[in-house]
């Protein structure tokens, strides 16, 4: 009885319905376990990945980034001009980048009290009008050697992604658990008053989540760049929506304080497969949206209702 | 102590990475044969074609892709393809790599891509065809890729050039010389087709003539109300306006508009084969009104999955099929306008006024 009550805390709700999934496909759709289709679902898995641990981690503080989508744009346009000249610079100027996108949008939700929806949908609309500016039409030149070591294979298995995913899954795992950091974020996000009477400085905590969601964002520009081998300031599109809906799924309460590395992973899985399946299945892309939309609401909607109970 | 621990490790596989970057040769520029080998791609027939589009849900992209499906049909009913898949990523050019890796998956035959982006995809469709199992069409959109098994589209860049040197020609015959005051409405900033038809193709043309000054410039994002907002503000802003380019005709037809609206004197104006602006264009004739209308003709998917089929059946064919743009003029106009169906349709196609009522869901 004990092990059931913990399984259906809201968390599992992402496991058991990948799991439902993966049943029903291993049934209907031979060809999604073939090792070409696995590998797919991994180079895809990675930068939402990368951009949805961020976003988790706004959201455990009850805030919001809406401006992970042009960050990762910004990044792929930098990427195009930069890397000709040296990879390592282009790296660090990246990352850096997304780091001081997240300060601003920290400094603005948490200082200067602006709505964090305002403050980071105001921050996009000024970087895609920056990555239009550096990077006017998709292009550039990404050196070869750069996406070799991204993209290496190893026969026909991914490690370079495989590696990215797995860093990125220390990294994260690392800061939310093993880090005074992690637990603070906890604490904020699940009762700010208390976490300040308890001698926390929420309002650093709070610009340090920004700041980190802006350095995932750039790590998956940095990713995607390797996977266009350009500049476009078109690909973050659609990452914003996407990442929040992950964390969504994944159980992470978009009122902050509660949610999990590994229910971020299984949403990013979920959104991954569920393009995935549809595209295998012929579904129409009109009707993919329509799908996706109404998983979300569906997993969130009965994880609350269990919640209530 | 715990912090520090992991932080080490951490760091050390970070310089692991770094440190253990393989690295590989950068391949040389290949010289690539001008047609496809004779039977390069032969496979008995019935096939099965993955399509992979780049927007779904706007007036010109519902004819393009329902000219692909009849064509489809038309195989499929004489035996020689069996299924065919079309999937759309709305614009993401990450999205479209996914769909093409998703049709790889399901063992497509062939692979017709109009690409989102003419960069984003270089480095898959290069795999594809350095693997050398299927063939690879490019189709409708600029791609800056050089590895294909062929492109057919028509040229963007020729689309934008000939709409300017016309209007040059307009200004010269009013000035004597090319000299005048223009407007600019373009597409969407950033996408292939707009910088093909504007900065690559429109632009320099104009930059040539120093005396032709562009006093505004906007972008319409290929849609009417929104170039008829942005086309209000310019107009209103510039009481001279000796010319009109645009990076299209739903918004070529939304400047008709402000001006008549406004009352203004008419000039040429840059089109496309926008239903809407063809029929104008007969209506205002007589009140001064002129435009040229190039076209990038829907029937071009048909036209890519014939070569599909042509590699597929052994054939050889020319890798590198840009067309020159088509274009209509006053003398051709009443040829290709359609009086009875509404503006949004694209006139240069070759789907009959019946097929597009039902693909549009009109009433006769």
């Amino acid at each position: 009885m004990k092990l059931l009550s913990r399984l259906s805390r809201r968390r599992f709700v992402g496991f058991f319905l990948l799991l439902g999934l993966m049943i029903t496909l291993s049934i209907e759709l031979p060809q999604f376990y073939a090792a070409q289709n696995l590998s797919n679902l991994l180079l895809r898995a990675v930068p939402l990945l990368c951009v949805a641990l961020g976003q988790m981690i706004v959201i455990l503080i009850a805030g919001i980034d809406l401006s992970v989508g042009a960050t990762l744009s910004l990044a792929t346009a930098i990427a195009s001009h930069l890397m000709v000249r040296s990879i390592p610079l282009a790296i660090l100027s990246i990352l850096a980048a997304g780091m001081f996108i997240g300060l601003i949008n920290g400094l603005g939700a948490v200082k200067a009290k602006i709505n964090p929806f305002v403050m980071t949908f105001g921050t996009s609309s000024v970087l895609n009008g920056v990555t239009l500016y550096i990077r006017p039409s998709p292009g550039g030149y990404i050196p070869r050697v750069y996406v070799n070591t991204i993209l290496a294979y190893w026969g026909s298995v991914p490690v370079g992604p495989l590696f990215i995913l797995c860093l990125v899954l220390i990294v994260g795992f690392w800061l939310l658990y093993k880090t005074t950091y992690g637990r603070h974020l906890y604490a904020v996000g699940g009762n700010e008053e208390a976490a300040r009477l308890a001698g926390i400085n929420v309002a650093v905590c709070k610009i340090l989540a920004y700041i980190v969601c802006g350095l995932f964002a750039s790590l998956a520009g940095l990713y995607m760049t390797a996977r266009i081998a350009s500049g476009d300031p078109a690909v973050g599109g659609t990452f914003v929506l996407d990442s929040i809906g992950a964390v969504a799924v994944g159980g992470t309460a978009l009122t902050g304080g509660r949610g999990t590395l590994w229910g971020t992973l299984f949403g990013v899985i979920i959104f991954s497969v569920l393009s995935n399946i549809f595209n295998l299945l012929n579904v129409n892309i009109y009707w993919q949206y329509v799908f996706k939309g109404l998983i979300v609401i569906g997993v969130v909607g009965f994880s609350q209702l269990k919640e209530r109970k | 102590m715990l912090l520090n621990k992991w932080a080490k490790w951490f760091g050390l596989v970070m310089v692991a990475f770094l440190v253990g970057v393989p690295v590989f040769a950068v391949s040389q520029a290949e010289e690539l044969p001008e047609y496809t080998l004779l039977g390069q791609y032969k496979k008995a027939p019935p096939y099965k074609i993955g399509f992979s589009q780049h927007l779904s849900g706007i007036d010109w992209t519902t004819q393009w892709q329902r000219e692909f499906e009849l064509q489809a049909e038309m195989y499929k009913k004489a035996g020689i393809i069996s299924e065919y898949y079309i999937v759309s990523c709305m614009g993401d050019p990450s999205k479209q790599i996914a769909d093409i890796e998703d049709l790889l998956a399901k063992g497509v035959d062939a692979l017709i891509i109009s690409p989102s982006s003419p960069t984003a995809l270089i480095p898959l469709i290069d795999r594809i065809y350095d693997e050398g199992k299927i063939p690879v069409i490019i189709t409708h959109a600029p791609y800056d890729g050089h590895k294909y098994s062929a492109m057919i589209m028509s040229d963007d860049y020729d689309f934008g050039r000939k709409g300017a040197m016309w209007l040059v020609e307009k200004l010269t015959e009013k000035y004597g010389k090319p000299k005048g005051k223009i407007i600019v409405l373009e597409g969407i900033p950033g996408a292939g087709c707009n910088e093909a038809r504007w900065t690559r193709g429109a632009k320099p043309i104009f930059e040539q003539y120093p005396e032709i000054q562009i006093v505004g410039i906007g972008a319409g994002d290929w849609d009417y109300a929104k170039a008829k907002a942005v086309a209000e503000s310019l107009v209103a802003a510039n009481p001279e306006i000796d010319g009109v380019w645009t990076a299209g005709g739903q918004m070529t037809l939304a400047v008709l508009d402000v001006f008549l609206e406004m009352g203004r004197p008419l000039v040429p104006m840059v089109g496309e084969d926008y239903n809407g602006l063809l029929k104008k264009w007969i209506q205002y004739k007589a009140q001064g009104f002129d435009t040229i209308a190039p076209c990038k003709p829907t029937w071009d998917s048909r036209m890519a999955l014939d070569i599909a089929i042509y590699l597929l059946r052994g054939m050889t064919v020319k890798r590198y099929q840009v067309y020159e743009t088509p274009y209509i003029t006053w003398e051709t106009v009443h040829k290709y306008v359609r009086p009875e169906l509404p503006d949004y349709i694209w006139a240069n196609t070759s789907l009959t006024d019946e097929e597009l009522r039902e693909l549009f869901g009109l009433k006769k």
